[in-house]
């Protein structure tokens, strides 16, 4: 549903990158770099190490910056386990315009 | 084994064939001298000087397991009436599940078996049943497989018979698995018989033992996990909503009440490992109380939360006298007025369960984010409760905790409650100050407060009276637009604490936390 001329393949990048920009700037994840981040590594338990009260910042990340609101546990499995899947997810459901420098809103 | 000379060589030799390590526990024998009767197998015996009782020796040759290295023992009786080939049967359950007892379930239908060992058996599950809510079969049965530190552990006081039953009850309020396994068994005509057990005495001992177990059951206390497990089993499942129902039916809450002066005495007296629990709280509350006067608030602790369990089989009974007296109502007006959600951080003081009856009337569906509870599904299954207001449950051990259904809900303009001054498990907590001391607090409410950016309403209740219950709305924590994730975890949940604080000098007795969330003294603060 993207708005933009970029096709699927060519945002998937641009997304995942922005993706991992935010879970390190949000997620006091100090110590990892945004590009240390695997593509298909798991985002929860072992792999990134984040718990669910960081998935309460990521569902609230996904609202800000792509409109969208996961609302069913059933899909939340598939959806959350890496940055890959995230942003599949993002890509084929967001409302909002990408590709296009989206701004974070400043807070930390 | 006591007195069974005749037997326990044939025995011994007989279970060496099957497993490597035999070792023999002489409970006073006056029989025969079994250290020269087996100097020939090498086979090592531990004796009592004097007769014990067959969980003394039962201990005895668990710490003896232990010392030598040993994980697990099989326990078989000395008197010949079980076989040795039947440790065959243990070995791959033990192999399979390590923390587990495994009970030789004996076959009954043979000749020569007494009636009374049938009865004894069926009352002796019936017991085990009441005290765990668990089907054990066979719980006199003395052929069984134990994993010795667990057992040693468990800290059973039983001595004598009683031994083996306690254990059951209480390896499985641990969280141990029971099983079972099908064993033969032989009994002698009953002029050859040779058993230690005393019919009136040993009797008489197992029914105290009993009612100590059974008591303790439906105490709502916890019990201390030896193994991590899934779902922990809440005390009180289908037997007590009966127990206590019938109770109020037959006695009315003033007797219903009256049964909890024993049951509250006896922990208060008994069981350390509560009390100890108590206490965290009580010594911070009372610095300049003794001893005495602290176990004196422990039991006033223990019988105030007997009250609140027993006002909550009566709410779901009729409930028609209690009076649920709202407080500070007004403060949440505004926010039952948006259409946004809202969190509610209880605590466990007074009877939250309970205070939620106040929540009659809102326009919006409470969801509680806890472990299901078996009690609030029954009462809704039954249409017995009298909450006409829709409650939901959010179970924190569903998917990343729940924390989408969460969210979800808070999206829908519902509200969310969450306990606020210790949880369900190790998450994330934050040190504050808190009566005295740094304390540590679950800091998901606020949490999903700062995240979707909406309020937290702090909810509180206490029983007044016989028949009256407070329920207090004792303030508002709201996220300021500019605050960070920490800073507001920080000011919030001191704001909380400051707020159980407050809440607890007046309510001192009512504080049911069961646990020392304390770290250390405010001149020490830990990150």
């Amino acid at each position: 549903m993207n708005n933009t001329n970029l096709s699927k393949e060519e945002l998937l990048p641009i997304i995942r990158a922005k993706l991992k920009e935010l879970l390190v700037s949000h997620l006091a994840l100090d110590d990892i770099k945004p590009e240390e981040i695997g593509d298909d590594e798991p985002i929860f338990g072992e792999g990134l190490g984040l718990d669910s009260l960081d998935a309460v910042e990521i569902v609230v990340l996904l609202q800000r910056n792509y409109g969208l609101n996961i609302k069913e546990t059933e899909k939340g499995t598939e959806i959350f386990r890496s940055i890959n899947s995230l942003a599949n997810y993002i890509v084929e459901n967001s409302s909002q315009p990408l590709g296009v420098d989206s701004t974070v809103p400043e807070e930390k | 084994m006591h007195n069974n000379a005749g037997t326990i060589r044939a025995v011994a030799l007989g279970c060496r064939e099957i497993v490597p390590n035999i070792l023999i526990v002489d409970d006073g024998s006056r029989d025969a001298d079994l250290r020269t009767l087996l100097a020939d197998t090498g086979i090592p015996v531990i004796r009592h000087e004097v007769n014990c009782g067959k969980g003394e020796a039962l201990l005895t040759a668990a710490r003896a397991v232990n010392e030598r290295g040993g994980t697990h023992m099989i326990a078989i009786d000395g008197d010949g009436q079980h076989y040795p080939r039947d440790l065959c049967a243990f070995l791959p359950i033990i192999a399979e599940e390590p923390d587990a007892i495994v009970i030789g379930e004996r076959d009954m239908s043979g000749p020569n078996v007494p009636g009374s060992s049938r009865f004894g058996r069926k009352f002796s599950d019936f017991w085990l049943r009441l005290e765990t809510g668990l089907p054990i079969r066979d719980t006199q049965s003395g052929f069984r497989a134990y994993p010795v530190r667990h057992i040693l552990a468990l800290a059973c006081a039983g001595r004598k018979y009683d031994f083996e039953v306690e254990v059951l009850a209480r390896a499985a309020w641990a969280g141990l698995p029971i099983r079972n396994v099908p064993i033969n068994v032989w009994y002698p005509p009953a002029t050859e018989r040779i058993s230690s057990f005393r019919p009136f005495m040993d009797n008489l001992w197992l029914t105290h033992r009993h009612v100590i177990l059974v008591t303790r059951r439906f105490l709502p206390l916890p019990h201390r996990n030896l193994v991590a497990r899934p779902e922990p089993k809440k005390r009180g499942t289908a037997f007590g909503f009966w127990f206590f129902i019938t109770a109020v039916r037959c006695t009315g809450l003033r007797g219903a009440y009256g049964l909890l002066f024993f049951v509250g005495s006896w922990y208060a007296l008994f069981d350390s490992e509560i009390v100890q629990s108590a206490l965290a709280f009580l010594k911070r509350r009372f610095p300049t109380h003794g001893p005495l006067r602290q176990r004196w608030n422990v039991y006033q602790l223990f019988i105030a939360q007997g009250r609140c369990l027993i006002d909550r089989y009566y709410l779901i009974h009729s409930g028609d006298r209690l009076r649920f007296h709202k407080r500070g109502f007004d403060r949440i007006t505004p926010l039952l007025q948006d259409t946004r959600g809202f969190l509610l951080l209880t605590a466990h003081v007074g009877n939250w369960q309970s205070a939620m009856v106040s929540l009659e009337g809102w326009n919006k569906t409470v969801h509680l984010l806890m472990r299901p509870d078996p009690h609030v599904l029954r009462t809704q299954k039954l249409g017995l409760h009298h909450q006409p207001h829709r409650i939901r449950i959010i179970n924190p051990a569903g998917y990343l905790g729940g924390v989408l259904e969460v969210l979800s809900a808070l999206d829908a303009g519902d509200i969310v409650s969450v306990m606020g001054d210790r949880d369900y498990d190790s998450s994330r907590k934050v040190a504050v100050e808190f009566m005295g001391g740094i304390a540590q607090f679950p800091c998901s409410g606020f949490v999903f407060a700062h995240a979707t950016r909406r309020p937290i309403a702090v909810l509180f209740s206490a029983k007044t009276g016989p028949y009256d219950y407070d329920v207090l709305i004792a303030g508002i924590i709201e996220p300021h637009p500019s605050e960070s994730k920490a800073d507001f975890l920080r000011r919030g949940v001191q704001e909380y604490a400051a707020l159980l604080e407050n809440h607890l000098q007046r309510h001192p007795l009512q504080c049911f936390l069961f646990q020392d969330i304390w770290i250390g003294s405010p001149t020490q603060p830990t990150a």
